[in-house]
């Protein structure tokens, strides 16, 4: 196979972001040529990012850098890309997913006013995330960090007029929530994390003396066990770094952005929640994750483990949190929303035991890896349909659809495939990974967090059953009643959409049959550059259980989430509303559950009522702070000007001129003598 | 004594133009329109020139020259180093950018002064030069006293008040001339040598920093100097004379002239004095910092306070000498050395002449002075207003804009020297500086004439080409060269210069 010089990983990033500045340049010329640029160029980022593949079939190669020199002063700093295994996954999953649904949209948002906007946002959105990706030091990350961060505002808040059609959240009593404030929610929580991840890279840089990646790598033999000398002060580093992936990658307690970040249009969803924003957690703690391996494992150094610690038990509970909030959502892109927070938790907690004991680096790190990539697929895939769907049906909620099987039957079986993926029944991809992180769990003996994950498969298969059923089959709603009525055009939609899901769908059916060599194939990508390039010390586990107790552990779970969720939504034949109703207990859960364990009730009453009341307590103060800012201060160089004048220095009166020069000399000459003189 | 070609062009740089300034007088009687080309081309020559000489002395050393082949110290040397070439292309390369916009301007404005001007520009342009790469303190006088005379009857040009602002800066700076002339003959009488290198040697080896007359010399070198590159309080001359010139030769003033001046303070302290008496026997550089921090705030204040455009500027300039001379004042404290100092020189050149042009086009176009009139002239004027808006950019500091890299090496540098304070006051002038660029940015795009102008269909009115040329292509350099300062690209090695000054005056290493 022919292997690509690195410095193609440029172009993955430089292309959609050249798509970005083209579009309206293109847009003056043709409407068409803009939409088939963006494409075009998002599809040259994916074709670059392809073109790195090969290197993973030589891994002898890798780590690659190429970079220049950017600043020799005040502090050396290298403009540069990193292609390692890690890199070249994260990019495909991104630039490719991306660019399938590039192509959705492309139906998705036929006709809409504001399409030069969208493709800039889009392409710099994917173009700013593949920088997050490839950069090889961490400010060029975080640089495109925040940039993935204004995008994601910018595309969540993309119907920033806010009309009544684009309202989520409800139905009444539960608030109604306009887009624009979903964008602006994003931003701000996202950015909380962003600045103290910030504060950490700033810490580490003040010991490690370097933002190079490889170099941090290289040089933690040193540089930690230096800081480890001042206690606490690695932990300190740990939090602060993981608030930024907390935060990207909303995971507890920073997660409840994420539900509300489906305001936006149906691809941006998808773009956010498959390939691009919520991935660059995951993937910034995977980059980290060697620096503490070694300073735990090898360097010693106590404080390190809190790195995992914090991160595998974040991971827990997220999923679990998650997961139960996705049993009651009524909107079907909040379920999906949801579970997504609950599948990256599951990521977090891989990559969390990886470094629990010594032997579980190379399961943990890559079972995380590998559940991002499946979980790309099949969250795309899902997204992309619910999409499509709720383009048929005209409504965002699951109970105003209903047997809407008869009318799409290709988005059925595509979005079927992906929903089984994310449930985990085998042989489909969200299976194998699954798999593997209950397995590396279950490696650590960590019991509680094995039993968490465990219950958090049940609560999966059970919402996803459920929303899966609430859609496709049932009852028809009243809704749908009325539509057909209407004789609205209920059917598959745009070609294009509908080829994208298929795109996807195959994709998955595909890798779901390849899953465990697939596996392999990543583990011993990661290995390779963990234990060969990085030195990190490695043990193979011991199989201290039974090969098959996970998978069946596993099965069972699904089944047990399946089987109560078939007969409430699919069958018909009990009523979920009237078991609820009829139960206190379980009316007490939905309450709780539907209200998000009232975290984002809390969140909105401290901050944002917290800062009202301080603004509104302004006003008191308003005539005194309008004296200060509009007449003291723009008089300063007024009066001085006055002053000025009284002195006659400006006047240009050549004796006053003089004068000055003569007082300077003076000035000069004591000052000189008083030198010597002293 | 065997010279290549290239070690011939400093004294041809200064002989060229002095002979096309004579030439233009001649030719100008036969052909007015032939003055301005020839002045054009002459400049031009120059210019490049220049490039060989930088280039010659980067790769193979400095040059030296011995006019008429009298050894120094007898004769006259001229000697350029890193630092004399740096200078030197910028000089040139403003002063070409100056003449190209003079065109159609001086057709304008001084329709029967046609010849007379560029006989004097020309004549301005020699000074300058042969200040530049003169190594003979006394040569160095003449040249500065060339320039000066030139730049007086330059500013007078328009006659009126502008008369009275050159008379004003004529015995200022002759004033400034004599401070200067005294401290030559003050160390003439001591060391009894003119060449700037013998006199340094004899001044280290004599053991002479600790005589009196020395130390006097000294001081009457920074009086007469300050005077010339208006040094905080002695800028008084400079407001009038910016504002009055013609718009090249404000451009000149502010973006080279007082630079040169600049340049000359320079070499007196780190060549003639050394870095030794500077440090150990007269720590003047606390005073300079001090003084450049005060005129860094008063500049911009006043400048706040100006409604006319080329007043504003003409204070900012003097804000920015405080810039240059910080840099200057710091340089012994940090292993940056003159790096920020002589950065600015060139990031203000480009600025504030890219600033004066785009001045005097509103004065060639509209007859516009005052800020407030600029009501919509965003509309009318898209591609002037365009180049204005960029150097404010690079002014205000925007990365990655030529002020930007200024104020961050000047805080770098602060930091080095642990002067804190001095970070304050560069953040400090720099609010004052979004203030007053802001204001003007405000009244030509934000602010209209009246509620109907902005729907109504703008004519546009732009300057001719001749004259848009040279202010965009600065505007453009200021973030051009402020990416080249960042950015180290083999073909503008601007750091290597820097780093070639530095060892050339053995600055660039903390004690």
């Amino acid at each position: 196979m022919m292997l690509v010089p690195p410095e193609v990983a440029w172009l993955c990033f430089l292309f959609p972001f050249a798509g970005a500045l083209l579009s309206p340049v293109l847009a003056r010329i043709h409407p068409r040529l803009r939409d088939y640029g963006a494409l075009f160029f998002s599809f040259l980022g994916a074709l670059c990012s392809l073109m790195l593949v090969p290197y993973l079939f030589h891994l002898d190669k890798l780590p690659l850098e190429s970079a220049f020199v950017w600043l020799t002063v005040p502090i050396e700093l290298n403009v540069g890309v990193l292609v390692d295994p890690l890199s070249i996954v994260m990019a495909n999953v991104v630039a490719v997913i991306s660019f399938i649904i590039m192509v959705y949209s492309l139906g998705y948002m036929k006709g809409d006013p504001c399409l030069t906007r969208w493709w800039m946002w889009m392409n710099l959105f994917i173009g700013s995330m593949l920088l997050l990706v490839l950069s090889n030091n961490l400010l060029f990350l975080f640089i495109g960090w925040k940039l993935v961060g204004l995008c994601s505002w910018g595309l969540i808040g993309f119907y920033y007029k806010d009309e009544r059609k684009y309202w989520i959240g409800g139905p009444p009593p539960t608030k109604y929530t306009v887009p624009s404030h979903c964008g602006l929610k994003a931003m701000v929580m996202t950015s909380m994390g962003d600045v103290l991840m910030l504060g950490g890279i700033l810490i580490m840089y003040s010991y490690a003396g370097t933002l190079n990646i490889l170099e941090l790598y290289e040089s933690s033999a040193v540089w930690l066990p230096e800081m480890a000398k001042s206690s606490g002060l690695i932990l300190l580093m740990i939090v602060m770094l993981l608030m930024g992936p907390i935060g990207k990658s909303a995971q507890f307690p920073l997660h409840e952005w994420l539900p509300e970040a489906m305001a936006g249009p149906g691809p941006v969803s998808a773009l956010i929640h498959a390939a691009t924003m919520v991935k660059s957690g995951v993937y910034m703690v995977a980059r980290l994750l060697p620096i503490f391996f070694y300073g735990y494992w090898v360097s010693g150094c106590i404080e390190a483990s809190y790195f995992f610690i914090i991160i595998a038990w974040v991971g827990a509970i997220t999923a679990f949190v998650a997961a139960t909030q996705g049993m009651t959502a009524l909107e079907l892109k909040k379920a999906l929303a949801f579970s997504t927070v609950s599948q990256i938790g599951y990521m977090m907690l891989a990559l969390g035991v990886a470094g629990l004991t010594i032997s579980s680096l190379e399961g943990g790190f890559t079972s995380g890896i590998y559940h991002l990539f499946n979980h790309a697929l099949f969250k795309a895939c899902l997204f992309l349909c619910a999409g499509s769907v709720i383009h048929t049906a005209h409504s965002i909620y699951m109970n105003d659809m209903g047997a809407i099987k008869k009318f799409m039957p290709f988005t059925w079986i595509f979005m079927l495939i992906a929903a089984l993926s994310l449930m985990g029944v085998p042989p489909f991809p969200g299976f194998w990974s699954k798999d593997a992180i209950l397995a590396s769990c279950l490696a650590t003996h960590n019991y509680p967090l094995f039993a968490l994950a465990l219950v958090t498969v049940v609560i999966t298969a059970f919402y996803t059953t459920r929303f899966f059923g609430m859609t496709f089959h049932g009852r028809a709603s009243k809704n749908m009643e009325k539509l057909k009525k209407k004789g609205a055009h209920l059917g598959e939609v745009h070609i294009t959409m509908v080829v994208a899901c298929g795109a996807l769908a195959i994709v998955i059916f595909i890798f779901g049959l390849v899953g465990l060599p697939l596996e392999h194939f990543f583990g011993h990508g990661f290995e390779h550059t963990l234990i060969e390039k990085l030195h990190l010390p490695l043990e193979h586990a011991e199989h201290a259980m039974p090969h098959l107790l996970v998978p069946l552990l596993s099965v069972v779970s699904v089944v047990i989430g399946i089987v109560p969720a078939y007969l409430l939504y699919f069958s018909g034949r009990l009523d979920p509303k009237s078991i609820v109703e009829n139960h206190a207990v379980l009316k007490m859960l939905h309450k709780f559950f539907w209200n998000r364990w009232y975290i984002d009730s809390f969140y909105f009453m401290f901050f944002v009522g917290g800062i009202t009341r301080l603004y509104t307590a302004v006003p008191k103060f308003e005539d005194q702070l309008d004296k200060v800012f509009h007449k003291i201060i723009p008089s300063i160089p007024r009066r001085l000007s006055d002053l000025v004048k009284y002195l006659r220095t400006e006047t240009g009166v050549l004796a006053f001129n003089l004068l000055y020069i003569l007082l300077f000399y003076i000035f000069v000459l004591l000052l000189i003598l008083w030198v010597v003189w002293r | 004594m065997i010279l290549s070609v290239v070690e011939q062009f400093p004294v041809l740089v200064v002989v060229i133009s002095l002979l096309s300034a004579f030439t233009i007088l001649l030719a100008g009687y036969l052909n007015k329109k032939s003055c301005c080309f020839i002045s054009i081309a002459t400049i031009f020559v120059q210019f490049a020139m220049s490039i060989f000489i930088l280039h010659h002395v980067l790769t193979k050393g400095t040059i030296y020259y011995w006019l008429g082949g009298w050894r120094p110290p007898w004769g006259i040397e001229y000697v350029v180093d890193a630092l004399n070439a740096y200078i030197l292309v910028i000089l040139l390369f403003l002063a070409l950018v100056c003449v190209m916009y003079s065109k159609r301007n001086v057709e304008h404005e001084l329709p029967h002064k046609i010849v007379q001007y560029y006989v004097l520009y020309q004549l301005l342009v020699t000074g300058l030069c042969g200040v530049t790469v003169t190594g003979d303190i006394f040569n160095m006088y003449v040249f500065l006293e060339i320039f000066s005379l030139a730049a007086y009857a330059l500013i007078a040009s328009r006659g009126g008040i502008a008369l009275k602002a050159s008379f004003t800066y004529l015995v200022m700076g002759s004033i400034g001339a004599c401070f200067f002339l005294l401290g030559i003959g003050f160390l003439y009488s001591v060391t009894g040598s003119l060449n700037m290198y013998d006199i340094s040697c004899i001044l280290k080896t004599g053991d002479l920093y600790t005589n009196r007359v020395v130390q006097a010399a000294f001081t009457f070198f920074i009086v007469g100097l300050g005077i010339k590159m208006a040094l905080f309080p002695m800028h008084t001359w400079l407001p009038d004379a910016h504002s009055f010139a013609p718009a090249e030769i404000s451009a000149m003033l502010s973006g080279i002239i007082i630079e040169v001046s600049t340049y000359a303070l320079i070499r007196v302290c780190f060549s003639v004095f050394t870095l030794d008496f500077i440090t150990m026997y007269m720590p003047v550089t606390t005073l300079i910092c001090w003084i450049a921090a005060i005129a860094m705030i008063y500049g911009s204040v006043l400048a706040i306070a100006q409604y006319n455009l080329k007043r504003m500027l003409a204070y900012s300039s003097v804000a920015n000498m405080g810039y240059i001379m910080l840099g200057v004042g710091l340089c012994t404290s940090t292993s940056l050395g003159l790096t920020p100092a002589l950065m600015h020189i060139l990031n203000h050149g480009l600025m504030k002449a890219c600033m004066f042009l785009v001045a005097g086009a509103f004065i060639y176009k509209f007859d516009l002075w005052d800020i407030e009139d600029f009501k919509g002239l965003g509309r009318k004027m898209p591609y002037t207003t365009l180049a204005f808006i960029l150097a404010g950019l690079a002014m205000i500091g925007m990365p990655p804009g030529v002020g930007f890299v200024t104020k961050l090496y000047l805080a770098i540098a602060c930091f080095h020297a642990g002067q804190f304070i001095f970070v304050a006051v560069i953040f400090f002038s720099t609010l004052l500086i979004v203030f007053y660029f802001w204001r003007v940015i405000e009244y030509m795009y934000i602010r209209v004439e009246e509620e109907g102008e902005t729907a109504k269909e703008v004519k546009v009115e732009e300057i001719p080409w001749s004259m848009l040329i040279p202010v965009l292509v600065l505007g453009i350099l200021c973030f051009v060269v402020g990416v080249l300062w960042l950015v180290n690209i083999p073909a503008f090695p601007l750091m290597d210069i820097m780093d070639a000054i530095n060892s050339g005056l053995g600055l660039g290493v903390v004690p």
